[in-house]
């Protein structure tokens, strides 16, 4: 048995007008990871292609020990898989779905099933195509979640959802991780949702991975200082930094390796350090973009 | 476990396309309901609607069955299962012919009772019959084909068009150059020439082989999605 | 009960050792008592289990938490913690506070007075009320 659930090692998949490039990642068992990207990142090939769903054109993926594509079916048994684009039969109702979840897998908790149908507000005997957007992706997950699954791979679970869904998804989400052995994948746009929930976040851009960390690691990396430069100081280049913007007398550096001694740095230089702030996961997820493209095309 | 797997799909289609099926019989027996009439302007209308029925049949079965679970996005949650691409292609064959077989063998039935029973029809159309009753099946067959391994709706749709306008061209062709096919069919007697069961195997022989690319050029398919 | 929020400044992290330390204090988690385990805290409040581990980490570095072996994590035994945790907050307040007059460029004696000031002031309204 391996230590990871997801294992990507030099995955690469070419498209007419999209490329993934050498993609390394892992996924720790019994761990949440957080896959941000913009759109058009390859959040979703990197999932399909760790899904068996599509084939790689190079580079080998082992999901809970099981090399994919090709032993996908062996591993669909222990892996929960949802996305945005997914959808359920129109003219079935949300208890036809569950009873033909049931009469697939031995695992399906029908008393788990029945608590979450309450917990998310929905009625088993209802349409799917009655229900709105928000309940249907409920829908999806409540037939993810009730199979109680050694791996869920989520495609976007909250996206589209109200503040209330969204927090009960997210409540589900955690209480997975209660049992010990149990890991998710999910890629999300709302950073919030990632930055609450994951053990690891993974950043891709334009079909690269960019950063692939421990969250708690991650944001103490980051720090965006705010300066105060008189004139005739120039700011010094300083390693770890990797933006300056200023206006003024008035600079803000952004630091994705944040040194204790870089404040005394600058100030050391003639510049007054004023603040030296936190940066939210959405504030990273821009800089960190931007960033990285700007390397790329240097 | 596997084959559980591929048993419950054959089921969900079954349950998802029972209405169309109980449609087709339900349109099938009106028309031939309409032979008890007697006279010729019913006859011909009857079996007319009759052949209709199969025909509309052939062509929306493989259009809901297979090429809808791709439009409206259903293939993800299939996919999901434990069930790799093969074997999906398979399962929808299997389910696909198997729905459409009912109705077809329940049709064949009722128009073999009223030709020998109920004696609206002269023994003698009983070979014409069967082979027009074929043209439907082997439509069905190309269409389903089509869907299932070039995976579109316009794919399939061209296929529909090019059936549907195909089936008067070799009903033309066949009795200009088989003249034995329609020299008996108001005859008491059915006459099983060699003539009729060349044509019989040759239509066996296209739903055999189309069926079987199919099955090949879908095992051949590397990715769902 | 555990509150978190987004819009906090604070880390995660921070505001559930803020939290704990608050309870503790209160009494709500008496000294010596078991707590939850990392994993089900982290399922209760709604967060990663790797920044409730940072928490618990940190609150047993400064001794506010034990963890023992095979058996869990308890609030530690020494009757103490509660006023040991008041006084390491009390301690960060003024070091945040010297941090950023420090930054401002105020001299120590002027920080003096106005601390003074400040104390004056507050025990003035608290005789006040009383």
């Amino acid at each position: 048995m391996t230590d990871y659930a997801i294992e990507l090692k030099g995955v690469c998949k070419s498209y007419p007008f999209f490329d993934l490039h050498h993609i390394d990642l892992r996924l720790q068992r019994g761990t949440i990871m957080g896959l941000i990207g913009p759109n058009g990142a390859g959040k979703s090939t990197t999932i399909r292609i760790l899904m068996g769903l599509v084939h790689q054109d190079s580079g080998e993926v082992s999901v809970l020990g099981h090399r994919m594509p090709y032993d996908q079916v062996a591993a669909k048994w222990d892996i929960g898989f949802a996305s945005e684009d997914m959808r359920l039969y129109d003219s079935m109702t949300l208890g036809w779905h569950i009873r033909f979840m049931k009469s697939i897998y031995a695992s399906w908790d029908d008393a788990y099933a029945q608590l979450l149908l309450k917990r998310f507000g929905l009625n088993a005997e209802q349409k799917v195509k009655g229900l709105s957007h928000g309940q249907r992706v409920k829908a999806a997950l409540l037939l993810v979640f009730a199979r109680r699954p050694k791996l869920l791979v989520l495609d976007e679970p909250t996206t589209g959802l109200d503040p209330v869904a969204r927090h009960e998804i997210l409540r589900e989400l955690t209480a997975v991780m209660v049992e010990d052995g149990r890991s998710i994948l999910f890629s999300s746009h709302n950073t919030q949702d990632v930055e609450q929930i994951s053990d690891q976040i993974t950043f891709i851009d334009r079909g690269r991975i960019i950063d692939s960390m421990d969250k708690e690691i991650y944001l103490d990396r980051w720090r965006r200082l705010r300066l105060e430069v008189p004139d005739g100081v120039a700011l010094p280049e300083l390693p770890g930094v990797i933006g300056v913007q200023k206006a003024g007398r008035l600079a803000v550096a952004i630091a994705n390796a944040f040194d204790p001694h870089l404040p005394s740095a600058y100030e050391s230089s003639g510049a007054r350090v004023r603040a030296v702030e936190n940066m939210t996961l959405e504030e990273i997820f821009v800089a960190n973009v931007e960033h990285s493209r700007e390397e790329v095309k240097a | 476990m596997r084959t559980n797997v591929m048993l419950q799909l054959i089921l969900k289609d079954w349950r998802l396309q029972r209405r169309m099926i109980v449609l087709t019989i339900v349109a099938g027996v009106a028309a031939l309901a309409m032979l008890l009439m007697g006279g010729q302007t019913p006859v011909v209308v009857g079996t007319v609607f009759y052949f209709v029925s199969m025909v509309f049949c052939a062509c929306l079965l493989p259009m809901q069955n297979i090429v809808n679970e791709r439009k409206k996005q259903t293939l993800s949650f299939v996919m999901s299962l434990p069930v790799a691409s093969a074997q999906y292609g398979a399962a929808k064959l299997l389910s696909t012919v198997g729905l459409f077989l009912i109705p077809w063998l329940s049709l064949l039935c009722a128009a073999l009772y009223m030709i020998l029973v109920r004696h609206s029809l002269p023994n003698g159309a009983i070979p014409v019959g069967l082979v027009i009753m074929n043209f439907p099946l082997i439509g069905f067959c190309l269409i389903t084909g089509t869907a299932l391994v070039a995976e579109s709706e316009g794919w399939g749709t061209a296929a529909m068009a090019v059936v549907n306008s195909s089936y008067w061209l070799v009903w033309y062709l066949l009795v200009s150059h088989i003249p034995s096919l329609h020299e008996t069919w108001s005859g008491p007697i059915a006459v099983w020439t060699p003539a009729v069961f060349k044509v019989l195997t040759v239509e066996f022989a296209i739903i055999v082989l189309t069926l079987g690319v199919t099955l090949y050029l879908q095992s051949r398919k590397r990715d769902f999605i | 009960m555990f509150v978190i929020s987004q819009t906090d400044k604070r880390a995660l992290y921070l505001q559930i050792i803020e939290q704990i330390k608050q309870k503790i204090a209160v009494g709500d988690w008496a000294t010596g008592q078991a707590i939850p385990s990392i994993r089900q805290l982290a399922a209760d409040i709604g967060v990663s289990v790797i920044t409730v581990k940072r928490a618990y980490l940190e609150l047993e570095r400064q001794g506010v938490i034990v963890t023992r072996q095979g058996k869990g994590c308890f609030v530690a035994s020494d009757s103490g913690v509660g006023a040991r945790i008041r006084e390491q907050e009390l301690a960060e307040r003024l070091e945040q506070a010297v941090r950023s007059a420090a930054m401002m460029g105020v001299s120590p004696k002027n920080l003096e007075k106005r601390i003074r000031e400040i104390y004056d002031r507050v025990t003035d309204e608290e005789k006040e009320t009383i």
